[in-house]
């Protein structure tokens, strides 16, 4: 295996040694390339972030407009960080639940990948099958899993399960974290299998065929080749399906609103509930900001685990 | 693999193409050839969708267009307010209930149709007949003495049964039952490990879902939600009393899944045969007596809602509305549809069409009075209307209550107390947690949520 | 460009003249055989929403399930009675546009930071994803009120700005990883060839990386296709997205599951097709690997 800086500047050094003017345009041309994204994303996502800030410092109820739009200061985040009683089992729910769909998608769509990322016939049939759940809307499939499956009294997998002579189960009112944590799973598992077959598909026949030389089995090929090979792809994984996953919405929303008491009410949840129920446009703000700090700090500890085995590109 | 990256990067260009072509052609304007174009945003309940479909008729007549935006409720209400609270603009007409109407109207986000209806023609007004609308929807409606909407369909509570599985267990469904019969009868109905129950009744958390036959019963067993000093009585003995047995019902003779079940899981359940039983609104009528959306169409009875201490509030009031929203530019254009939608002509047109069992229910007088109305939807046209006519949204608990409402509490802050209580009792129902201490908590909690809002000091 | 093209006509003649790999291996149809009962399984729900779709209202809720029933087109035509091609169209151009301008803006920025890293890449890659850390529903009434304010709302063109931004950090962190994972040795081929941004990224970054731009690019669609709570709040009677007009079909008074499953149908049928002609740009033929 040979070493990989991504960067190809050196070698261009080597060959335009003295010529620094090439060197800064290179620089140059990186940043103009680079430019228009960060500016673009700077734009669309700072300016509604500003003003979320702004309202968090007010208070607005927007069915009460004649409380009109008081300048509060914190005192809506003093309440959600010292009083309210929610959003603190709001948190752990939503680590909770993040977590178990994260883990639960990442083994799944593993599998996924590597059934896939062989040749047998009908493999295109049977792989757009796998990706289809990642398709369908989030709302629509709470919808069609919470009545028509998990339904205790008309739902198909009660029927399944009461003909094999178990006793019927109130999923969602019984085991509501897990309906919930099972629902995403299913949603999310091909979103991992796409990004793992396309590391898998990267790794070159050349290495197989060496470790096979060499006399390894399938397993050892296994945990010495495949997978440290796909760990920048399983950490990429991770971090993108994190950032997607906490603000996990149309399940909850759909199946089980939050309940029973709180036990699936998740941070986002909480949010949304506080603005389209309570009508708070400041409360919801504060709780947005918070929000952000909350998913900055795990996405901060995901970070620095990953990147003590993340090698590549992220140093100069 | 040539022909799939040929395809794709076609596809690409064409789709940017006319991306670029259609943002730069950007939103419709709101004027068509001089006509307005009407924007309304609409739940998609059955009358609705049928409404949208007459609608040509409507564009015939006036040549004014109509767009419709339909979502459900709870989504369609929070939008609807984020629009009229950052200065609206995109709705003209709003599909409105009676809880909303008294508040947004206090808000200035309706407008008042009274200089309207005062406009019309001598012969419009007649053939309009204002008075002909029921008068508890009408003052549902109405705030502070003006109307600010008209209804659409209105509907009430009641019981239905299903008299097949009543024969057979030897039982009859009076045509007034007490809450406490109901409970017997769904005692020896209650059938569960043969996947059939008593009773079906919501306990889906929401103001509007869990909250609405709650609060009847609340009502009935004569308790209320706050008395007249604004306290909150969810601690109170006979609010205590009526939750209890809510609750307990629920549990112990009423459908599994009852935390996630609304109307829609309920009316299913109903459907299916797979319950004895079912309190909910009127509106359900209809569907449960139509062989394309229920199995069990021939064998279902009907009865007033169950009272128990008081028959005031036993029964709720509900009626979805058309009102125009004051950002409107076309609010005579917009006048003209409502009154058209809610006119006898248009009940007469639906009844063409569909036949008279698919009219409107709940908004007229007259239409009960209508042989061939009464001919179609006999068997429970007489019981709607009754309820209708005795749910008085200012007389619906025992003792004196500073709020209007006979299901909800008119305050704008009741979205987020009933919610949240119901959240809590959901728990109570899930068996998570007691009743007394879900009341405790939600005692608590709406105690602070009022002083918040400055009911209380 | 030769020494370019010098090196990828190795790989493939050494490719091609690489023995063919046993097929047969023993338990490979055990494994076959467990693939496709996994596919099935996963997929079920989704046959099951299809099917419902053609089934009467009464007939969507029946238990024991029913397997073997009258089909009906009611449900489709009230679908289309419901102007669904209207939001398909919207939805087509929003999720096509969005891709696209993340594609332009995020792909030079991949480059750029795969093969020009500097120290500031770590702080950039981290203020890139952060930017997907504020929940929509917090942001509600400020986007509706910005966008009120610059006259964006329910437009065609600015739910495609706001979709852009969404998917943009994908797009970056996706294509970065997958540019970062190539070979350096073609890379400084064509530099000593001086070939430019556009020729590599032409000729050797896209093709080479393909599963992963095509992984990219499916996976933005969708993000876009599906979007929910922002397409319902920021669009009204003009842009209305697929979702909005499926969440049309739910009602808190009436049986839906039928239509809405019709619905649902509808709309995801165009972008399974769409996944399958992006999948056949998966397959291993495309790629020529990395070295690793």
């Amino acid at each position: 295996m040979t070493a990989r800086p991504a960067s190809i500047a050196p070698p261009v050094l080597e060959v335009a040694r003295g010529r620094w003017a090439f060197l800064r345009s290179q620089r140059m041309a990186s940043i103009a390339l680079l430019l228009p994204a960060l500016a673009y994303l700077a734009l669309m996502t700072q300016a509604p972030f500003v003003v979320t800030l702004w309202y968090s410092f007010h208070n607005w109820i927007l069915t009460s407009p004649e409380l009109g739009h008081r300048w509060i200061g914190i005192d809506n985040f003093r309440y959600e960080l010292t009083e309210d009683p929610i959003v603190r089992s709001a948190v752990v729910n939503t680590l909770e639940i993040t977590a178990a769909i994260v883990g639960g998608a990442l083994v799944l769509g593993l599998g996924f990948a590597l059934l896939l990322n062989r040749t047998f016939p009908l493999r295109g049939v049977a792989r757009s099958l796998m990706i289809a759940p990642f398709f369908v809307m989030p709302t629509v499939n709470a919808v069609v899993q919470k009545n028509l499956f998990l339904n205790p009294i008309f739902g198909l997998l009660n029927w399944i399960w009461t003909s094999l002579g178990f006793h019927r189960i109130d999923w969602l009112a019984v085991h509501p974290k897990f309906s919930i944590i099972a629902m995403a799973v299913w949603q999310w598992a091909p979103f991992m299998m796409l990004i793992l077959l396309a590391g898998l598909q990267g790794i070159s026949d050349e290495v197989r065929e060496a470790a096979r030389i060499d006399g390894a089995g399938p397993i050892v090929e296994f945990r010495r080749i495949t997978l440290p090979l796909l760990a920048p792809y399983f950490e990429l994984a991770v971090l993108l399906g994190m950032i997607y996953i906490l603000q996990l919405f149309g399940e909850i929303f759909v199946a089980t609103q939050g309940g029973p008491g709180t036990e699936t009410t998740t941070l986002p949840y909480y949010v949304y509930q506080t603005i389209s129920q309570a009508n708070d446009v400041g409360t919801s703000s504060a709780q947005g900001v918070l929000a952000i700090v909350f998913s900055s700090i795990i996405a901060a500890l995901l970070l620095r685990l990953l990147t003590r085995t993340f090698r590549r590109g992220l140093t100069a | 693999m040539r022909l799939s990256r040929l395809v794709v990067s076609l596809s690409s260009a064409v789709v940017l193409g006319l991306a670029v072509f259609v943002a730069v052609s950007s939103a419709g304007s709101s004027t068509h050839r001089g006509q307005p174009t009407l924007t309304i945003a609409t739940v998609n309940n059955g009358d609705m969708v049928v409404m949208e479909s007459l609608t040509s008729a409507f564009t015939k007549r006036y040549g004014i267009k109509v767009k419709y935006v339909t979502l459900p409720e709870n989504t369609l209400r929070q939008k609807v307010t984020s629009d009229v609270a950052t200065g609206g603009g995109q709705f003209d007409i709003a599909t409105v209930g009676t809880y909303d109407v008294p508040i947004w109207a206090k808000n200035k986000w309706l407008v008042s149709l009274q200089p309207y209806f005062a406009k019309l023609s001598p012969a419009a007004a007649k053939a309009y007949d204002l008075n002909d609308l029921i008068s508890k929807v009408r003052l549902g409606l109405s705030y502070k003495g003006g109307l600010y909407a008209v209804p659409f369909y209105g509907e009430s509570s009641m019981t239905y049964y299903n008299k097949k599985l009543f024969a057979r267990a030897g039982l009859k469904m009076p045509l007034h039952p007490k809450w406490s019969q109901i409970q017997s009868f769904a005692a020896k109905l209650n059938n569960s490990s043969g996947n059939q129950y008593g009773i079906c009744l919501r306990a889906l958390p929401g103001w509007g879902e869990f909250g609405a036959p709650l609060t009847t019963v609340i009502n009935t067993f004569g308790g209320e939600w706050f008395n007249t000093k604004w306290e909150p009585q969810l601690t109170s003995p006979a609010t205590e009393k009526a939750v209890n047995f809510y609750v307990n019902l629920v549990k112990k003779y009423g459908e599994p899944g009852a935390t996630s079940s609304g109307f829609t899981e309920c009316e299913t359940a109903m459907a299916q045969g797979k319950t004895s039983m079912w309190v909910d609104a009127t509106v359900a009528a209809g569907q449960l007596t139509d062989p394309s959306k229920s199995r069990v169409a021939k064998d279902i009875g009907f009865a007033y809602a169950p009272t128990q201490v008081t028959p005031l509030g036993s029964h709720w009031l509900w009626a979805w509305s058309l009102a125009i929203e004051a950002s409107s530019k076309n609010k005579d254009a917009a006048f003209k549809f409502l009154t058209w939608a809610t006119s006898k002509s248009y009940l007469k047109l639906v009844a063409d069409k569909n036949g008279w069992a698919a009219v409107p229910p709940g908004t007229r007088v007259s239409t009960y009075k209508n042989a061939s109305y009464k001919k179609a939807a006999g068997s429970f046209a007489g019981i709607v209307l009754n309820s209708m006519l005795t749910a008085d949204p200012t007389h619906s608990t025992l003792h004196k209550v500073p709020y209007v409402g006979v299901q909800f509490v008119g305050i704008p802050e009741f979205q987020n107390i009933g919610t949240l209580v119901t959240q809590n009792l959901a728990g109570a129902v899930a068996g998570s947690t007691s009743v007394s201490s879900a009341l405790s908590l939600s005692q608590t909690q709406v105690t602070r949520i009022m002083k918040q809002a400055g009911y209380l000091k | 460009m030769s020494a370019v093209a010098e090196t990828i006509d190795r790989r493939a003649r050494s490719r091609a003249a690489a023995p063919p790999r046993p097929r047969l291996r023993p338990g490979a149809l055990g494994l076959n055989l467990l693939t496709y009962a996994i596919a099935l399984l996963v997929f079920f729900p989704i046959l099951w929403t299809v099917l419902t779709g053609f089934k009467a209202e009464a007939d969507a809720a029946a238990t024991p399930p029913v397997f073997f029933f009258h089909a009906t087109l009611d449900n489709y035509h009230a679908v289309f009675s419901a102007r669904y091609l209207s939001y398909f169209e919207n939805t087509t151009l929003l999720a096509g546009g969005s891709t696209l301008l993340a594609l332009v803006l995020g792909l030079p920025a991949a480059y750029s930071l795969a093969f020009n890293p500097t120290r500031h890449t770590p702080k950039v890659l981290s203020w890139v994803l952060s930017t997907k850390m504020l929940p929509a529903v917090g942001a509600l009434i400020p986007l509706i009120v910005i966008y009120k304010r610059v006259s964006l709302f329910d437009s065609r063109l600015g739910m495609i700005l706001l979709y852009a931004a969404f998917n943009l950090p994908l797009v970056i962190w996706m294509m970065r990883s997958f540019f970062a994972d190539l070979p350096k040795e073609i890379l400084e081929a064509a530099v000593v060839d001086g070939a430019g941004f556009l020729r590599i990224m032409g000729r050797i970054v896209l093709p080479l990386t393909a599963p992963g731009l095509a992984a990219t690019a499916l996976l933005s669609v969708i993000f876009s296709w599906n979007e929910f709570l922002l397409a319902v709040n920021l669009t009204g009677a003009n842009a209305g997205t697929l979702p909005v007009f499926i969440s049309g079909f739910m009602t808190s008074e009436g049986l839906f599951f039928a239509k809405m499953s019709a619905a649902s149908t509808l709309a995801v049928a165009p972008v399974i097709l769409a996944g399958w002609l992006a999948q056949r740009s998966l397959v291993r033929g495309l790629t020529f690997g990395a070295v690793k």
